[in-house]
């Protein structure tokens, strides 16, 4: 959110540091790699917290939906309170999101860190179901890495 | 000395290598995996001294991996691609980091991405990918939307709208 949108004249300012902010914006598709500092991030916000999914990638995957490598839907991994669709959204959705946000929060309809701490294992396992996996997804074995750990213990 | 595309196609011709003429500076050269080591030594030893990526293509159909060196020549201003094929059942294919020490990466990437061994490499732990058990993701045996939807529960077509 540059200068030419000013989004200060709403009370919003990017911050240094998850620990002085209060809403997470994550803006774009979300590689495995990505989703474990995700929920490192989020989990070092103070509370109260809240979180803008911004996307379509976000969402249901956008054009990497099918991709090995990028999760589909955010909210199965970390709690969402707003979702701005479009691909890219313009800077005015997301003003628009920032700005519903805020109305949520006076009416109290936005706490979904509060289901993260109510729903913390279904979180977390689905978390861990793709990060710590341990058996092939697709039931195939890596047949030639197999082999050379073979030949390697033959040596 | 600065050579022309024909003249280096003539070399090449010369010297028994099937050679295919791509763009104004680029030209394809198909290798056997047994002379790969001496064509690149050859390669560049009439100029072609830079190294700008290794890929590999899977024609799972003919049941074998392509390798694509891709070899620039400062001098020439022509662009390589020396490729070379090997049995997907057993895909090795000698290191090429004595002669290129930027390769290590690239080789790291294919041996991940297709599960290709560079023989004589002895660190072709993964960059990219974390935790990975499945078979490599390039492959194209592998179901890349099968995985995603079993994995992530993707929606075909973004679900229902």
């Amino acid at each position: 959110m540059t200068s030419r949108w000013d989004v200060e004249r709403f009370g919003i300012g990017p911050m240094a540091t998850p620990r002085q902010a209060d809403v997470l914006l994550v803006t774009g598709y979300v590689s495995l790699k990505t989703l474990k500092r995700i929920i490192r991030t989020y989990e070092q916000m103070p509370e109260p917290k809240w979180v803008l999914a911004f996307g379509s990638c976000t969402v249901n995957g956008g054009i990497y939906w099918d991709s090995y490598n990028t999760i589909t839907n955010l909210a199965e991994y970390i709690p969402v309170d707003i979702t701005v669709s479009g691909c890219m959204p313009r800077p005015e959705a997301v003003m628009d999101a920032l700005q519903t946000l805020m109305k949520m929060i006076q009416s109290g309809e936005a706490g979904a860190y509060k289901k993260y701490k109510e729903n913390y294992e279904y979180y977390k396992a689905n978390q861990d179901r793709v990060l710590k996996k341990t058996v092939p997804i697709l039931g195939q074995t890596p047949k030639n890495d197999l082999e050379g750990k073979n030949e390697d213990a033959k040596e | 000395m600065k050579m022309q595309k024909s003249d280096i196609i003539n070399i090449l011709v010369d010297r028994g290598y099937s050679v295919f003429d791509l763009y104004h500076n680029q030209i394809a050269l198909a290798v056997k995996k047994e002379n790969l080591l001496n064509d690149l030594i050859f390669l560049r030893s009439i100029g072609f001294e830079h190294l700008s990526f290794i890929t590999a293509v899977d024609f799972i159909d003919e049941g074998e991996f392509e390798v694509v060196y891709h070899i620039w020549s400062y001098t020439h201003k022509i662009h390589i691609l020396v490729k070379v094929r090997v049995d997907r059942n057993n895909p090795v294919v000698p290191t090429v980091i004595d002669l290129w020490e930027q390769s290590q990466f690239y080789e790291q990437e294919v041996h991940e991405f297709f599960g290709i061994k560079f023989e004589g490499n002895n660190d072709l732990s993964p960059l990219f990918l974390e935790n990975w058990v499945d078979i490599p993701p390039l492959r194209k045996d592998f179901d890349t939307r099968e995985f995603s939807i079993r994995l992530y529960d993707a929606e075909v077509d973004g679900g229902d709208r």
